[in-house]
């Protein structure tokens, strides 16, 4: 279900995602998901200070194998919250999906943050499903950035 | 809606049925398992088999003494309980889990 795991990362009713790299956005004139003009992303490495109103994306150190009768919902964490960094994420994981879970990480406190290694920003809940699902359409399979 | 708590998650992720380790784990807890005692615990998990002595030295506590009173102690209590089994080689005691409590073993290791 979740390769790469740490056994002390299992929650009460959830999992703790540890980060596992981080990519920056290189500028461009516009993002245009119509025409399909996206930017470029620079791998970045850990530990990294986030300046604050910087943008990075992160994935995780865990991938899943979601079975047919599972999905889950993601979370940030209290922590991030705590200290000032916004978490983005696609929200659902569709039964069936294979790969490394995808979440932005936003600086929106006034203070430089560090970044780290495994660092606990991004949690999951599995749910079981009543029914059988259809086979996952996603473009992003394999925890593909963009 | 279900939301998978731990016991389940443990079974799901680790594939573990975490029923089959209440009852060994009730009794880690009756017979006081320190930190230090699990700690000596995991190595063994680790190693498979070993004696009490290399286990306090990898785990780099003093290896004699007060300290190895005490493990062995705590190792016949689990030996008594069935957990842990022990054999002679060359006059060393050498430990080891049962070989039924594999799914604490593997608990414990990862």
């Amino acid at each position: 279900m979740i390769k790469n795991y740490r056994k002390e990362n299992i929650g009460p009713s959830k999992y703790r995602f540890r980060l596992g790299e981080i990519f920056k956005y290189e500028k461009t004139p516009i993002v245009d998901i119509q025409k399909n003009k996206l930017p470029a992303l620079k791998s970045l490495k850990l530990p990294y200070v986030l300046k604050p109103g910087e943008y990075l994306l992160g994935r995780t150190i865990e991938e899943f194998d979601t079975p047919l009768d599972l999905m889950s919902f993601y979370a940030a964490s209290s922590t991030s919250v705590r200290i000032g960094l916004s978490i983005l994420y696609g929200g659902i994981n569709d039964p069936g999906y294979q790969g490394k879970a995808i979440l932005g990480i936003h600086n929106v406190s006034p203070n430089p943050i560090k970044i780290f290694y495994g660092m606990e920003l991004l949690y999951t809940a599995f749910l079981e499903l009543k029914g059988t699902p259809t086979p996952i359409q996603t473009k992003y399979m394999g925890g593909k950035l963009i | 809606m279900t939301v998978l708590a731990y016991s389940e998650l443990v079974k799901r992720i680790m594939n573990i049925d975490e029923k089959k380790l209440e009852a060994p784990f009730k009794i880690l807890s009756r017979l006081r398992s320190t930190p230090h005692r699990l700690a000596i615990l995991k190595e063994l998990a680790r190693s498979e088999q070993s004696t009490i002595g290399k286990l306090l030295q990898k785990t780099k506590h003093n290896k004699g003494g007060g300290s190895y009173l005490a493990i062995q102690s705590f190792f016949n209590e689990l030996e008594k309980e069935k957990k842990l089994k022990k054999t002679k080689e060359n006059k060393k005691t050498v430990w080891m889990f049962a070989p039924e409590y594999t799914d604490l073993r593997e608990f414990i290791v990862r």
